[in-house]
């Protein structure tokens, strides 16, 4: 036999021992009586055999039960005791609570305290879950508040709870109270133990209320910090439950300050109390309770330093497999260093598991779950910046859901936050700049999914809001950029990130991209939630670009398609204007009236009124009209749509001005132009400050010139000018500057005009706002005719349009036209019609910009532009230059019939006479001398420079002297010529213009010399060439004609007449002639 | 005998003059000395680094430099807990006027380590937020020529909170870079920065300390009661922030340090928001609303209980009526033909009255 250890040796003494126990408890067994049973049953269990032992324990307790003996009732009672504690040992919960009981109510009850504390600890294990948020025992636990509180109840007054319970029994037994040596009270600890396992019980059944004392109990006696903050937390989920929020943020603090916040159970707990306030829209008291959620990779480095302290004390190394250093032992020790000590020497000493302190095992478990567990705090850190959003501190919500992003972008939280950041920079801190800035970074890197589609979205749903378009468009290659799928909300994100596109092309007047817009949204993503609007706007971007053709089918499509759309009214309505554009004016009244019929109280009545209104006037029927426009005006009332009333008011006006200078009978003008100010009146009564003041002023101004009283009338000009000639909007502004011109040329003496003048130039001077200077500025330059120059002067002067009113727009057009510079036309003509295109200045940018087309010999664009201006101003006189720029052009294309009547058609206009015919004129001998006709073609050039030399500073007249002598050369009359020659420089209309300087030279010095003698001493004549001209022109009609002509006296010679052979010059180039200086600015003709 | 009688009188006062205990003046202190022997002293005064004091019992002056004393404990009679109450209920006009006598004798020691340095602080504080800026500055000159470097660090805060009150941005700038608290250095920054760029700049700072250090007990109150001044800050005719931000932030700083100066001053700025107000109005309507609500439970009830008699009533009447006619109906059927119809007509005209009672 060799060496044996001193521990195996230990050991086989104590097998010797076990084996003779063992032995004695068998032969105790077969030995049934009580004291030999009780003898086994000690034996077995100071063996180790408790589970034979509890048995005959049992056995021996059945036997004594009828024993009335005090001594036989001590020992069972005693056997009682450590019968429960054999089976709490083994686990034997029920068993052990029925021994417990049996102990408790028995009399000669030594530890009736330790007894109640441990039936109370059977029954919460009984009746706790089996696992984390399982159900509980019901009824264990109500057993086990039950004895908890007998038990506390027994500590403070043992002999009232004796009394109580044994009433039954002997009266000896009564007043049997332990000493207090057997049975002493609880300790502090106990007492804290006991108060934790009542209020976990409580809480367990759900008794809220009556949980929060004995936790409450705990907190103010634990010394433990872990114990104490897990109690607060069940206070503060119990005050939840309850809810009693108020008193929940008393605890918190108190959480705050306690290691509990590391406990993984009380951060959990808190997450969710957390969220139950959050959801209560309780946000003080959860923000603190989020804030206090620790970290998962703090709350393991604290549970970790714990469990190293824990295996320190225990005498563990600090980790498993570490050896523990002199130091650590000497600061943290290792508890009974005999017992405890690890012995190295000890070959065969039990692996480190066998003997780990539970609580050294359950930490470590601990920190392996807590490891298994997801990172939790971006949750938290996301819920708390919901939560800061929640109570309007959005700074405070931008940095965490900020945070959220920057640590996990890619996570679907973090591109949840990104979209919030965004979200609340617009929304919440109109730091739109920074959001832009944020969101274009993110959805130019990221192309796919929904996030990227949702600040887009969120960008452009500000851009709209505010109305900047531009902005809107700046997201249109993101969009494009983005990948798409067939995901439901992808394709809802991308038909409405396309529509709202549209849209914005739509506000900025970009019709045509709208157009495309839609049409891609109809076509891209059929069955969209935008469909039925898309296809509406569709047909108004066609509407707008004036594709009536186009457009009707669309608004026919929506109606039948969408009965019941949003867009129904507007549909019926805009169809009329189709029909209305392609001139079928009975049908677009027809269909104005099922409008008007149908939807009353659509936002389109008013505009149906309005635009049957202008139909009915256009046809004369000016009642009918005027009912139009008043219902108009009433529906503008209700639907508080100032801008429809105001259109219905003003040509209300113009009807009733019609009327009145229509009307024969004064009395009855007046009372039209009193009907007229009653309009106006009751617009601005209505509307207030929303009214077209400036416009109704000038509609009172007119009113009042027309009634006499002109002096009211230029000083509610210019008032009305000064006050609201800052707002470029103000259309009204501009048509009182035409009007306060009008009336200083006609009414006005020298000295008002002066004063006027320097009312202006006073009005100028007090002003910094750019656009009332401007209006002021042309004003005074139309006042004294520099129109031009001050335009030629502004081209200069202003870097960009966006100041300019209509007048200022028309003197550069003004000043463009005569310097020939055509290069911004299309720019001015386009503000016109984006801008102000119901302006009645928009005349001189049609002019510009079709003598641009002409120079450039673009005739078919210049035909649609004359075209357009003549549809617009029809024959106002200022707009005759498109009529003879329409004959000069088809004369260009060799349409010699077409120019021939263009021509005929100014002649035929009573408005036109004067100047543009003499124009006509001349281009009708163009016409004829393109045709060969030169006779025909002479007849047409005598004319002019006979009948209309007076016109554009003899500028025809010279013309048709050189075109004429042209014509004889031509036909080999060479007297006829020369004389024609001569006759151009005896006429002082036109002998000292650019073009007799040919005559001059044809003619030669001498003869020259002799007529500018002739006429410096006075002479004056008239010769007259006669030609055949065929039915043309005769001499009776010349002679006539050049009687009429004022300035021309005339010879007492007869004329010469000379006939010539000569062929014309057919291929003379039309040109364009110079025009009145005037002309361009569009207001010439009314003046 | 008349002259010995008076050299007698004469000797006597002498010696009594000579057995009168002296009152010692100066502040009674226990000193310890950095080789830790401990003796009851009088304090006279501090100058140039050197404490000049009277042993207990002596009116000799001696002297130590201060480098000598590890620490002074001084025997003030004074509540504490009542103090920081003043202090963090935001009364700090109460607190000076205890504060500033019961500090008066020590004042001048606060540079050695003792156990009046925590009413100190919360003085130099008090002055500071009841804006007597030159004392607040004085007491945190005092504590920048102390040792202990979390002295040093109280003082330099608070002189910078001073110079940032006054404006004065430069001694501001220069401690912030000198304090060696990150969180303390950046709620200086955001001060600085409400002064300088505006409280967008400052509360973009401010925020990171909410964020990033929200387990600085110390500086995340004041963090949040700043966010709300700064949210204050940002109301303005065309601001997006309306009175709801700085309103609820202070409620939050209120009532998550509740207890504490920091609170209090929240509080004055809820206050000042009509904070108070609005949540009077809403606790008014929501009585209010309870009492209504409370009302229309009553009267449901009345109307059942009202009801149930009714039906009850009606019950009972019709088992009478059936009890009357069944009767009757036995009584003619005992009385034969003619009884019978008396019986019946007796019946029916009581089954009506049951039927009127029934329409009742």
């Amino acid at each position: 036999m060799g060496h044996i250890g001193k521990s195996t040796a230990r050991r086989c003494v104590s097998t010797v021992f076990l084996v003779l126990f063992i032995n004695i408890g068998i032969m105790a067994a077969e030995d049934e009586s009580p004291g030999a049973l009780l003898k086994g049953a000690l034996s077995l269990m100071e063996a180790g055999k408790y589970s034979d032992a509890a048995v005959m324990m049992s056995r021996y307790l059945e036997m004594v039960e009828g024993s009335n003996a005090d001594r036989v009732i001590s020992i069972a009672q005693d056997i009682r005791f450590k019968l429960a504690t054999i089976l709490i040992e083994e686990n034997r919960l029920e068993e052990a609570a029925e021994v417990l009981q049996d102990y408790i109510d028995k009399p000669l009850c030594k530890y009736t305290r330790q007894g109640m504390k441990m039936l109370a600890t059977c029954y919460y294990e009984i009746g706790k879950p089996e696992f984390p948020g399982g159900s509980p025992d019901e009824n264990a636990f109500k057993k086990c508040v039950t004895a908890i509180e007998t038990a506390l109840e027994y500590n403070e007054n043992p002999v009232v709870v004796v009394k109580a319970v044994s009433t039954d029994s002997d009266e000896s037994n009564v007043l049997a109270v332990n000493n207090k040596e057997d049975d002493p009270e609880y300790t502090q600890d106990e007492l804290t133990l006991l108060n934790l396992t009542l209020g976990e019980a409580q809480y367990g059944l759900g008794q809220w209320a009556e949980c929060i004392d004995p936790f409450t109990y705990v907190i103010e006696k634990t010394t433990e910090d872990q114990r104490k903050g897990y109690a607060i937390m069940q206070v503060i989920n119990a005050l939840i439950k309850i809810p009693d929020f108020a008193r929940i943020t008393d605890w918190i603090p108190q959480l705050y300050r306690t290691d509990a916040r590391y406990d993984i159970r009380v951060n959990l707990a808190l997450m969710n109390a957390a969220a139950a306030l959050y959801t209560a829209k309780e946000y003080d008291s959860a923000l603190p309770l989020y804030r206090m959620i620790i970290p998962r990779d703090e709350v393991i480095a604290f549970q970790q330093e714990r469990l190293r302290m824990l295996r320190l004390g225990a005498g563990m190394t600090p980790e498993l497999g570490m050896a523990v250093s002199e130091a650590e032992l000497l600061l943290f020790g290792g508890g009974d260093e005999e017992k405890e000590k690890p012995n190295a020497a000890d070959a065969e000493a039990e692996p480190e598991e066998e003997q780990t302190p539970r609580e050294v095992l359950e930490l470590e478990n601990l920190i392996k779950a807590l490891e298994q567990l997801p990172a939790y705090e971006n949750n938290i850190d996301y819920r708390m910046a919901q939560l800061y959003e929640r109570v309007d501190r959005y700074w405070e919500a931008v940095r965490f859901f900020d945070k959220v992003y920057t640590v996990a972008p890619d996570d679907d939280l973090g591109k949840r936050a990104i979209a919030d950041v965004i979200n609340i920079l617009i929304d919440n801190l109109a730091e739109v700049d920074e959001a832009k800035k944020r969101g274009l970074d993110y959805i130019g890197q990221h192309k796919e999914g929904a996030i990227p589609r949702q600040i887009a979205y969120l960008l452009t749903g500000h851009y709209h809001e505010t109305k900047s378009m531009d902005e809107v468009k700046e997201l249109l290659p993101y969009i494009d950029n983005f990948t798409r799928t067939n995901d439901t909300l992808i394709v809802k994100y991308d038909s409405e990130l396309y529509f709202m596109q549209a849209v914005a092309d739509l506000m900025l007047f970009n019709y045509e991209a709208s157009e495309k817009g839609f049409k891609r949204v109809l076509d891209e993503f059929p069955k969209s939630d935008q469909e039925s609007n898309a296809l509406y706007w569709y047909g108004a971007s066609k509407l707008y670009l004036q594709k009536y053709e186009e457009a009707w089918p669309i608004f026919e499509q929506y109606i039948k398609e969408f009965p019941l759309g949003d867009w129904i009214d507007e549909a019926y309505f805009q169809g009329g204007i189709c029909l209305f554009g392609l001139e079928d004016y009975s049908a677009a009244s027809e269909r104005f009236t099922l409008v008007i019929n149908t939807f009353p109280d659509s936002g389109v009545y008013p505009n149906a009124c309005s635009m049957r209104g202008d139909l009915y006037g256009s046809e004369g029927l000016l009642d009918e009209a005027i009912a139009d426009y008043k219902r108009a005006v009433a529906a503008a009332v209700v639907l508080k749509n100032v801008k429809q009333a105001t259109y219905a008011t003003f040509k209300m006006a113009e009807v009733y001005e019609a009327d009145a200078e229509a009307a024969d009978d004064e009395a009855v003008t007046e009372a039209k132009y009193i009907a007229l100010v009653d309009g106006v009146q009751n617009y601005l009564d209505t509307w207030a400050a929303d009214a077209d003041i400036a416009k109704a002023l000038f509609w009172i101004g007119k009113t009042k010139i027309q009634l006499g009283l002109v002096d009211e009338a230029v000083e509610t000009y210019l008032d009305a000018i000064v006050r609201f000639g800052t707002d470029l909007q103000q259309d009204g502004v501009d048509m009182m500057i035409a009007e306060l011109v009008k009336v200083s040329a006609i009414w006005l003496s020298l000295e008002a005009q002066n004063q006027l003048m320097a009312d202006l130039q006073a009005a100028l001077d007090s002003t910094d706002n750019l656009v009332l200077q401007l209006r002021l500025r042309v004003t005074m330059a139309k006042l004294d005719y520099t129109e031009v120059e001050l335009g030629k002067q502004l081209i200069r002067e202003l870097p960009d349009l966006k100041a300019a009113s209509p007048p200022i727009l028309a003197a550069i057009c003004a000043a463009s036209f005569e310097m020939k510079d055509y290069s911004r036309a299309k720019e001015l003509l386009n503000i016109f019609i984006t801008r102000f295109e119901e302006s009645d200045y928009m005349r001189a940018a049609y002019k510009l910009r079709a003598y641009g087309q002409y120079d450039e010999k673009d005739y078919e664009a210049a035909l649609i532009t004359i075209e357009e201006a003549q549809e617009t101003y029809g024959h106002d006189r200022d707009v005759v230059w498109a009529q003879l720029m329409r004959a000069q052009i088809l004369l260009a294309e060799g349409d010699l019939e077409g120019a021939r009547k263009a021509n005929m058609y100014v002649k035929n206009i009573p408005g036109w006479r004067g100047e543009p015919v003499a124009q006509a004129t001349y281009q009708l001998g163009l016409v004829a001398e393109k045709e060969g006709n030169l006779r025909n073609a002479f007849g047409f050039y005598q004319r002019t420079y006979v009948q209309y030399k007076g016109y554009s500073g003899g500028y025809w007249a010279a013309e048709s002297y050189l075109a004429s002598a042209r014509c004889l050369e031509t036909l080999g009359l060479e007297n006829e010529m020369i004389m024609t020659y001569q006759a151009m420089l005896y006429d002082t209309y036109v002998n000292d213009l650019p073009q007799a300087e040919v005559a001059r030279k044809k003619l030669g010095s001498s003869d020259v010399a002799l007529i500018e003698t002739y006429l410096a001493a006075g002479g004056t004549t008239n010769i007259v060439i006669a030609v055949d001209t065929g039915d043309m022109v005769d001499t009776t009609l010349v002679k006539q004609n050049a009687e009429i002509t004022p300035e021309t006296e005339t010879d007492s010679e007869e004329p010469a007449v000379t006939e010539t052979n000569k062929a014309v010059d057919a291929e003379a180039e039309p040109k364009m002639e110079e025009p009145s200086e005037t002309d361009a600015t569009g207001t010439e003709g009314e003046s | 005998m008349k002259r010995l009688w008076i050299s007698l009188m004469a000797l006597v006062a002498v010696v009594a003059m000579a057995q009168t205990p002296e009152v010692q003046s100066g502040t009674p202190a226990l000193l310890e000395a950095i080789n830790g022997k401990q003796a009851r002293v009088f304090l006279q005064k501090m100058e140039d680094g050197t404490l000049t004091f009277q042993p207990l019992k002596s009116t000799r002056n001696m002297t130590a430099p201060i480098s000598k004393i590890s620490r002074l404990t001084f025997f003030p009679k004074y509540d504490a807990a009542a103090v920081e109450q003043q202090v963090n209920s935001g009364d700090y006009a109460a607190a000076l006027s205890t504060l500033v006598p019961l500090m008066e004798p020590y004042w001048e020691y606060m540079v050695v380590e003792n156990n009046m340095r925590d009413p100190f602080c919360m003085l130099m504080d008090a002055y500071r937020k009841n804006g007597d800026f030159p004392k607040a500055r004085e007491a945190a000159d005092v504590l920048l020529k102390c040792s202990d470097s979390n002295m040093v660090y109280r003082g330099q805060v608070n002189i910078a909170l001073v110079a940032i009150a006054e404006n004065d941005l430069e001694t501001a700038k220069k401690i912030r870079n000198e304090v060696t608290s990150e969180t303390a250095g950046l709620y200086l920054q955001a001060s600085i920065e409400r002064v300088e760029q505006g409280p967008k700049v400052a509360i973009w700072t401010v925020t990171g300390i909410i964020l990033n250090h929200a387990n600085d007990v110390e500086w995340l109150g004041p963090s949040e009661l700043l966010c709300a001044n700064l949210y204050v800050d940002m109301l303005g005719t065309n601001s997006v922030i309306t009175t709801n931000s700085p309103m609820l932030t202070a409620r939050a700083v209120k009532t998550m340090y509740n207890g504490t100066s920091v609170a209090a001053d929240a509080e004055k700025l809820w206050i000042s928001l009509g904070g108070a107000d609005i949540e009077a109005a809403i606790l008014a309507k929501k009585d209010e609303d309870d009492r209504i609500a409370a009302e229309k439970r009553e009267k449901r009830l009345a109307e059942q209980e009202k009801k149930e008699a009714e039906e009850k009533a009606k019950i009972e009447a019709e088992e009478k009526a059936k009890i009357e006619a069944e009767t009757a109906l036995q009584a003619a059927n005992e009385a034969g033909t003619n009884g019978t119809e008396n019986a019946e007509i007796e019946a029916g005209t009581n089954v009506n009255t049951s039927t009127e009672m029934e329409s009742e």
